[in-house]
């Protein structure tokens, strides 16, 4: 009988050790296995009540929380959903706060290749990833494909924490199989892309990750996040839906986006920038000239902790009220009339400040972006490659056009959004969110979404398609350069494991 | 316990419905003094078939979440030792009047000035449990409040803001909700919610937009078909019903009933109510007889006892 012997694919042209003369030897050579691991944008992980299985409904609610798979799901519980109904989905129930573990990835235990926890429509694109012919490269690598969906609702650094663990689940388990397998390849859409830098860059994956190909990332955040969050969701394909069902109006969007740090981890960070040398992305205009223009520095200080009051005040004029704000306090707890009634609302108001909750989530987003992207510029891991999406309108600045207003009351219609104001003669007034004019993806301004490229990069290098943010991946020519970008890794790999120091040969 | 007929007949004979809204729509007549359950929650008290069931329910009040839990399941003791537990000697316990407790604490380690404020009051067979969130710095206010629920709160659901075994008897708050989840015994997709909201302004944000609807259907590649749209007044109250059914290929239909009332501004007694009933095509007849009794039984809870 043969002795057997096993030896790793890049020490093959290395003499073997214990080999005996006139006996049999049979040497094995183990593939490494390379995992490809998904991870998805916002709203495109499946989400479930956590400790349930997602099935049934439990105190009111399902125990499936966010299921953008399923239309018919959709319809049935969030699409005309109250604010208060969409808090006690998404947030937590009514009297607490956000909590990280209230919900948590609909998927199976153990999670199996990962698909069931996110939205059925990426799977093509990873079916056709798992049907690729690799050609030479699978005479060394093997490639199995894997989704990871996270809890978007949360803090990134969970998510990416999640992810991390599931990096290690997933190499133990392919080391198992194949004998050989140390690093994985990670593939992003939009906030995904921040989920796997923060697991690369901050919480120190970096090791764990060969590479990350990263699709339509907002890698210094995106004024859409302002946008939406003042005037709820706009969109009218499915992808659009999927982000409709959150919220048409900026009540709705505020109620889940102002308490939860997930949404707030999109807004730009205080490295964006609406043009090369500009800070300021949010103008406040009137007949073509800039009145004011935010930030000088900082977004956080000058919008963010900024309280929206969309109204005047009575009797003054020009009234003073900063109606730009990020967030306008009342929309935080549907289910809370602050300020007035009698005694007990009095006590009622006074005992829970949903603003100082907000605060302090706004923190937990402004930590990740200043670990994230600090001053000397956006972290990212070594071996990146990048794609952007162009040709669609996007918001690079966001525009409130002062008009006049003829009996304009409500401050939000529908994808929508407007300051009253009073002017010096005490007239009324009203600043209109205008609709996104610049370029990009529809989401993700070009400026933010290029942030990490880098001119230099080895083929097929950092891109720009002509694609819509959320169905980038759905583009058959996205698709062939993320094909090409998982390839120039494998031979990035192949050459690193053949150099003396790293492979040891 | 049986239903009342009176109240739906006042209500019948109060409708009004704004000129040219209305579509034609035929209601089956319901049997009502047979085979109907009362309910009670916050202000209002309906009526629905026994082949219908609470699956939850939810009642808030001066932001005050109240329940009412019989002692037959687990003993007040364990409970109130299991959340204890929960929470380890970060929680702070204070005592309240009438043998009622509470605990302060903070539920996410990350965010330390959220805390929360839990208390239980024992009322013989059953206890009055209350829960609001509280912003660190704050809880002298959190337990004046608190402990004013606590005292309000008596036995049955003739008047008063109503939790399930007994109601809060003071003056109505500004900020008062609830929410009732109903499901059909037999067939669990049968399913009607009903949320109530105290209002500063109307509240049209819920209100059934027919061309998002239409735009919902056919991005997931389906059709929608508007059965009936009309103002439909309930309680004195008008709002509007819609009855609408979704088609999405390879699933069986699927039907949504709304009615949605907007709300008077500050009156805890005319609350923005959304009512949202859904069922499976098949089902219809389900939905149907469950709805018809909601909205037809829909009766006003007096604010305080009659004299």
């Amino acid at each position: 009988m043969a002795k057997q012997q096993k030896v790793e694919w890049f020490k093959l042209d290395i003499e073997l050790d214990g080999l005996e003369p006139n006996v049999e030897h049979e040497v094995e050579v183990c593939r490494e296995a390379i995992p490809i691991i998904f991870v998805p944008g916002i709203m495109g992980s499946h989400l479930r009540r956590s400790d349930t299985k997602g099935e049934g409904d439990a105190d009111d609610l399902p125990n499936l929380r966010w299921n953008p798979s399923d239309g018919g799901w959709m319809w049935d519980h969030l699409v005309r959903a109250s604010p208060a109904r969409r808090r006690l989905m998404l947030v937590n129930t009514p009297e607490r706060h956000f909590d990280p573990h209230y919900l948590e990835v609909d998927e199976d235990n153990p999670p199996g290749d990962g698909f069931r926890g996110i939205f059925t429509d990426y799977h093509e694109f990873l079916n056709l990833l798992r049907e690729t012919q690799w050609g030479e490269i699978s005479k060394i690598f093997t490639l199995p494909v894997y989704a990871c969906g996270f809890n978007w609702t949360a803090d990134v650094r969970d998510c990416a924490a999640a992810l991390l663990k599931r990096v290690d689940d997933i190499i133990a388990e392919a080391k198992a199989i194949t004998g050989l397998c140390d690093k994985v390849i990670l593939i992003s859409h939009s906030m995904g892309g921040l989920v796997c830098r923060t697991a690369s860059e901050v919480l120190g994956g970096r090791g764990r990750i060969l590479g990350i190909v990263h699709g339509v990332q907002p890698v210094n955040g995106t004024p859409a996040a302002y946008w939406r969050i003042k005037a709820g969701f706009e969109g009218f394909d499915k992808f659009g839906f999927l982000q409709k069902a959150l919220g048409n109006s900026g009540p709705k969007v505020t109620v889940i986006l102002g308490n939860i740090p997930g949404g707030l981890e999109l807004l730009p960070n205080k490295l964006y920038r609406s043009t090369a040398d500009r800070a300021d992305w949010l103008h406040i205009t009137e007949d073509g000239t800039t009145l004011l223009a935010l930030p000088r520095a900082d977004p956080y200080e000058e919008i963010y902790r900024v309280k929206a009051e969309v109204h005047p005040k009575k009797g003054e004029n020009p009234s003073t009220n900063t109606y730009w704000g990020l967030i306008d306090p009342a929309l935080l707890n549907p289910r809370r009339v602050v300020g007035e009634g009698n005694e007990f609302d009095g006590l009622s108001a006074d005992e829970y400040d949903p603003w100082a909750n907000y605060l302090g989530l706004l923190k937990i987003a402004e930590t990740l972006h200043d670990d994230l992207s600090p001053p000397t510029g956006p972290k990212q891991h070594p071996q990146t490659l990048c794609i952007s999406g162009t040709g669609r309108h996007t918001a690079t600045v966001v525009e409130l056009r002062l008009e006049s207003n003829w009996g304009r009351s409500d401050p939000y219609p529908n994808q929508g959004f407007r300051g009253l104001l009073h002017d010096d003669a005490g007239h009324n007034r009203q600043a209109v969110l205008q609709d996104p004019a610049d370029d990009g993806d529809g989401t993700v301004p070009l400026l933010s979404a290029i942030a990490v490229d880098v001119s230099r990069r080895p083929l097929p290098g950092d891109r720009l398609f002509d694609v819509g943010h959320q169905s980038a991946y759905s583009d058959a020519h996205v698709r062939r350069w993320a094909e090409a970008a998982i390839r120039a890794l494998c031979k990035y790999h192949f050459y690193e494991r053949r150099k003396p120091a790293a492979g040891g040969g | 316990m049986k239903f009342n007929l009176a109240a739906a007949f006042l209500i019948l004979a109060g409708c009004s419905v704004p000129a040219g809204q209305e579509t034609k729509v035929e209601y089956r007549t319901l049997d009502r003094r047979e085979n109907m359950i009362e309910v009670s929650i916050g202000r209002f008290r309906i009526a629905i078939p026994e082949q219908t069931r609470v699956a939850s329910r939810h009642q808030s009040i001066y932001g005050v979440d109240i329940r009412t839990a019989p002692f037959d399941d687990v003993p007040i003791a364990t409970q109130w030792r299991n959340l204890r537990a929960q929470f380890g000697p970060d929680a702070r316990e204070i005592k309240f009047p009438d043998d009622a407790i509470g605990l302060f604490y903070a539920p996410y380690s990350a965010m330390p000035m959220n805390l929360v404020l839990e208390a239980m009051r024992p009322m013989g067979s059953h206890a009055l449990w209350v829960s609001c969130a509280v912003t660190a710095g704050k809880e002298s206010s959190a337990e004046r409040l608190v402990a004013k629920i606590l005292s309000v709160y008596g036995p049955g659901t003739r008047h008063g803001f109503c939790a399930e075994l007994g109601s809060i008897r003071m003056e109505g708050s500004l900020s008062e909700s609830t929410t009732l989840s109903l499901v059909h015994k037999q067939t669990p997709g049968v399913k009607i919610d009903m949320e109530t909201q105290t209002v500063m302004t109307p509240d049209t944000s819920t209100f059934t937009s027919l061309d998002e609807e239409r735009d919902l259907a056919k991005a997931y590649g389906g059709t929608l078909d508007v059965r009936s749209e009309r103002y439909r007044t309930v309680a004195g109250m008008t709002g509007k019903e819609f009855r609408l059914a979704l088609t999405l290929a390879g699933k069986t239909p699927k039907l949504r009933y709304t009615w949605q009332f907007s709300g008077e501004p500050r009156n805890p007694a005319r609350p923005h109510i959304n009512i949202v009933g859904i069922a499976e095509s098949p089902s219809q007849s389900n939905l149907e007889a469950a709805w018809e009794a909601l909205l037809d039984s829909l009766t006003p809870i007096p604010m305080e006892a009659s004299r």
